[in-house]
């Protein structure tokens, strides 16, 4: 690595480079099927530089010509943006988030062949004429990142995505379910099974239809549509947004927004997590921040260049990739509500609905003005609820709405989260949800 | 490039194998606020070695190109654990010896244009972005990608695709205190830097839709008759049948193989839905897909009846279906996957005058923020709409998002228009987690009745 550091600092003297490097196992079935097992290595590098107090970057896949790519990001440097940062030293001690498994990293094909397998068979136990698509992938990952400060850090990461899907096709009727997790260590036969046993009962509720009528609407939304929902909700609060001034919270922090029970924080140290991490991609430690406390607007995240252009510091939210210059976001989204009155099962919470809806999973969401707040979304698997009980699924349906709104009537959560995505969310009941329906 | 290939081909014993080795070399700009917010050089280099092996696929991908032996190692030894599992023998339809050498055709070279040029470009596409006063964020993206890609397999074929992608796109964000609205467009293709050039309407229309937008109202909402414009035409096309219409959907499931039967009526006389990738210099237009077959034009409905559909070489060898060009990878890091290139419903006989006649109470949708289907259902947001009055364009209308069942909705079209346009960008495609691919999307204008419209 010196060899490589001193090759650049031949060209520049202010600079950091962000190393990556993956092997992937990806074990794929379709239709029911093995479809392939596949290997994947690479590695790439991007290199930041400061040059007359401008930024300049490039980025390569063969660190053998890392000096080619240092002669590049001088080239782009003429015309960068203003640097307003200086590189960190560094500081932090890296600590034990518990993202790398030792036992994950050496899981053999023939492991994951046997998960897949299990799921494939239970799975068609359901009807013999569904086609189940599981997709495994183990990632080894290794980041590090060097700063002509003298800093250098080191992380490796294990990761193991699974997602599972069905899919039923009838008389142009169709239905899909899936479901999915991501963790950083072997998953247990617990977490395994919760995947069959969440399929189940949205295969099972799904076989009769029901219908609901357009009007507002009491609507349950599952972690996993809740984690969709609020990955829409996020994004106003990227600190690039505060910067340009177009987030929704701009004028609002410090304000109270939503119920005053309910917290919604960024917490990068969450043991086990993916997206944990113990430096962020400038090298700082990042901090837990809460974007809303106690149901006041209170943080965003941010990065070094953002912050310094904002003239704040940063809160080590910078995220990065070899292919890109570090802009501001977020790590794991904890969804917490702290009135215990507002909790309950989540069995307890349908069958208190007299009548509603369980939204589970959309087709197009985001695909609207997010950033304004606007939703529009088809439902894509849905369920009527009536006098406490699931009566069918529902189709043409949609949700509308401000979802900004959403938020103020919160009546019920699940007294449990569940994980989706980098999302720790449980399922949530709100009030006076527009729903659309073709009549 | 093409040597290493020819050298690490004859060294896998397989039934079936192919090499693909990539370099991307990539130049943006991004101009917020009239600041260069990132500007970067970028080299990629990936490749892949696919096999398919005793009825078993084995891939491999990787960022080394230099030395390929630990990875002929490993995809051998993928496919062994594969055999051990699996007593599926797949087969893939074969295809001509290509050798061919192919090359983007373009005006003005982009690398031969200074970053201080493209600077200035973005500069003056910015000054006219400014002149809306509630637009208070502007962006703009400049992309130029030279694109080196061989190929080679073992039926002998050799390719060589020397590929030049040029792009911009524009955003301005309006606000009014709570009230946040957007104006966009995007323009690119495989094209030289000509494409850039010469959008200054398209960029004051983007400022203008932002605007404007923060005193629209929102859709009513409900079943209602739509007119849409060429550019959700396109979306439309790709959404609601194009996915249908990749045989990877199909080819394994009875069920869908009835419902998507050759020769079904799908819509009226009028309707042709095409996908084309050998059309020149669109988003989605390529010589050889990523499976060595050429690109081809392939009707997907023709005169309102199911023609025909998207195939790799599995899926047409398991159908008995003619091979048509649309295996693709976003790159040599993924297997390609059924895709498609660049598809547009066909110009038919209506005036957009004559569709607004025939509408009572409806909309006219414009411009697109983006879609999905999963199959049966299809949704896409208008970027603007209007409402239609007896025949009249009335107020303008913001959020408003199209949804419903693909095959309802293609028996609703009534109305095709005679403006058939085509639309590519630096957007694009996702799919089986590979995203973007850049595709071009286009049609005429149409008239659909009864559609579902999100709305307040």
């Amino acid at each position: 690595m010196e060899e490589l550091l001193s090759g650049i600092k031949k060209s520049v003297k202010d600079f950091d480079l962000f190393i990556c490097t993956s092997e992937s196992l990806p074990v794929v079935f379709e239709n029911n099927e093995l479809k392939s097992i596949e290997g994947s290595f690479h590695e790439g590098a991007g290199l930041r530089i400061k040059n007359k107090d401008k930024i300049g970057f490039s980025s390569i896949s063969d660190l053998s010509s890392l000096e080619d790519t240092a002669k590049n990001a001088l080239d782009t440097s003429g015309l960068g943006e203003k640097a307003f940062f200086d590189f960190p030293e560094q500081k932090s001690a890296e600590k034990d988030l518990g993202i790398f498994s030792e036992d994950l990293a050496e899981t053999s094909p023939e492991a994951m062949l046997a998960w897949g397998d299990h799921y494939i068979r239970n799975l068609l136990k359901l009807n013999n004429k569904l086609k189940v698509n599981v997709h495994l992938e183990k990632d080894v990952l290794r980041k590090r990142l060097f700063n002509s400060a003298g800093l250098g850090l080191d992380e490796k990461k294990t990761i193991i995505d699974c997602s599972v899907s069905i899919f039923l096709a009838q008389e142009k009727n169709f239905l899909e379910i899936w479901d999915y997790f991501s963790i950083c260590d072997v998953p247990s036969g617990e977490k395994i099974q919760a995947i069959l046993d969440n399929i189940h009962f949205l295969y099972t509720h799904a076989q009769k239809s029901a219908s609901v009528s357009s009007g507002p609407h009491k609507v349950y939304f599952t972690p996993k549509a809740f984690s969709t929902l609020m990955n829409l909700f996020i994004q106003s609060f990227n600190g690039k947004l505060f910067e340009k001034k177009i987030s929704y919270f701009c004028d609002k922090i410090d304000q109270s927004f939503i119920d005053k029970d309910i917290d919604i924080i960024d917490n990068p140290g969450l043991y086990g997590y993916p997206k944990s991490s113990s430096f962020d991609g400038d090298g700082l430690a990042p901090q837990t921040i809460a974007l809303i406390k106690s149901g006041v607007v209170k943080a965003f995240p941010l990065d070094l260049q953002t912050a310094g252009k904002m003239g704040l510091h940063s809160n080590g939210h910078s995220l990065r990739s070899t292919t890109a210059l570090p802009v501001p976001g977020f790590t794991n989204i904890e969804f917490n509500v702290k009135d215990e009155t507002l909790l309950d099962k989540r069995k307890a919470i349908i069958s208190d609905m007299d009548e509603g809806l369980i939204v589970d999973q959309f087709l197009g969401a985001g695909q609207s003005n997010i950033i304004g707040g606007e939703f529009s979304s088809n439902v894509e698997l849905g369920y009527v609820v009536k006098n406490g009980k699931i009566a069918g699924r529902v189709k043409n349906c949609m949700i509308t709405g401000n979802m900004f709104d959403f938020f103020s009537d919160l009546i019920k959560a699940d007294d449990v989260k569940s994980d989706y995505s980098g999302f720790s969310v449980p399922g949530v009941l709100f009030d006076k949800i527009s729903v659309k329906v073709k009549e | 490039m093409i040597d290493i290939i020819k050298r690490n081909l004859s060294r896998l014993a397989a039934s079936y194998s192919e090499i693909h080795l990539e370099k991307r070399l990539i130049t943006s700009l991004v101009l917020s606020n009239g600041m260069i917010e990132d500007i970067s050089k970028k080299e990629v280099l990936s490749g892949n070695i696919r096999i398919l092996h005793k009825g078993q696929w084995g891939f491999v991908s990787f960022s080394n190109i230099s030395d390929l032996d630990g990875y002929i190692e490993q995809v051998l030894k993928n496919v062994d654990a594969a055999l051990v599992y699996s007593k599926l023998k797949r087969r893939i339809k074969p295809y001509k010896k290509i050798e061919r050498d192919f090359r983007t055709d373009y005006r003005i070279d982009p690398r031969s244009v200074s970053l201080d040029q493209k600077y200035n470009l973005l500069v003056s596409y910015d000054s006219l972005l400014k002149k809306f006063k509630k637009v208070i964020n502007r962006k703009l993206t400049y992309i130029d990608k030279k694109e080196e890609l061989f190929y080679g397999n073992s039926e002998g074929s050799l390719i060589s695709q020397d590929k030049t992608f040029t792009g911009m796109a524009v955003v301005g964000v309006a606000r009014d205190g709570n009230n946040i609205q957007i104006g966009k467009d995007s323009w690119g293709g495989y094209e030289g830097y000509e494409i850039v050039k010469g959008h200054e309407e398209a960029v004051e229309e983007a400022g203008r839709t932002a605007q404007d937008l923060l005193k629209a109202e929102m859709a009513g909402g409900g079943r209602m008759d739509v007119i849409i414009d060429p550019k959700l035409s396109g979306v439309f096309a790709h959404e609601a049948f194009g996915h249908l219409s990749e045989a990877d959907f199909i080819f394994e499931n009875p069920q869908m193989m009835d419902i998507m039967q050759i020769g079904k009526s799908f819509g009226i006389e009028e309707l042709s839905i095409v996908d084309d990738g050998s059309m020149k210099k669109e988003a989605g237009s390529v010589f050889a897909d990523d499976e060595g077959v050429l690109a081809d034009k392939t009707y997907l409905i023709k005169k309102g009846t199911l023609f025909s559909r998207l195939h790799s070489r599995e899926t047409a060898q398991k159908m008995d279906e003619p091979l048509t060009g649309n295996a693709r990878a976003i790159n040599a890091s993924f297997q390609p996957i059924i895709r498609m290139t660049n598809t547009y419903i066909e110009a038919g006989t209506h005036s957009l005058e004559e569709m607004l006649s025939s509408v009572d109470n409806g909309i006219y949708a414009v411009d697109y923020v983006g879609g999905q289907t999963n199959l049966e259902m299809f949704t896409f947001s208008a970027g603007r709409a209007y409402k239609v009055e007896k025949g009249k364009v009335k107020g303008l209308l913001k959020n408003v998002v199209l949804t419903g069942n693909v095959f309802e909705t293609l028996k609703n079209i009534r109305m095709i228009g005679n403006d058939l346009k085509l639309f590519g960008g630096l957007g694009g495609c996702g799919k089986g987690g590979q995203s973007p691919l850049p595709v071009s999307t286009g049609g005429p204008h149409m008239k659909i009745e009864n559609v579902l419209v999100g709305g307040v």
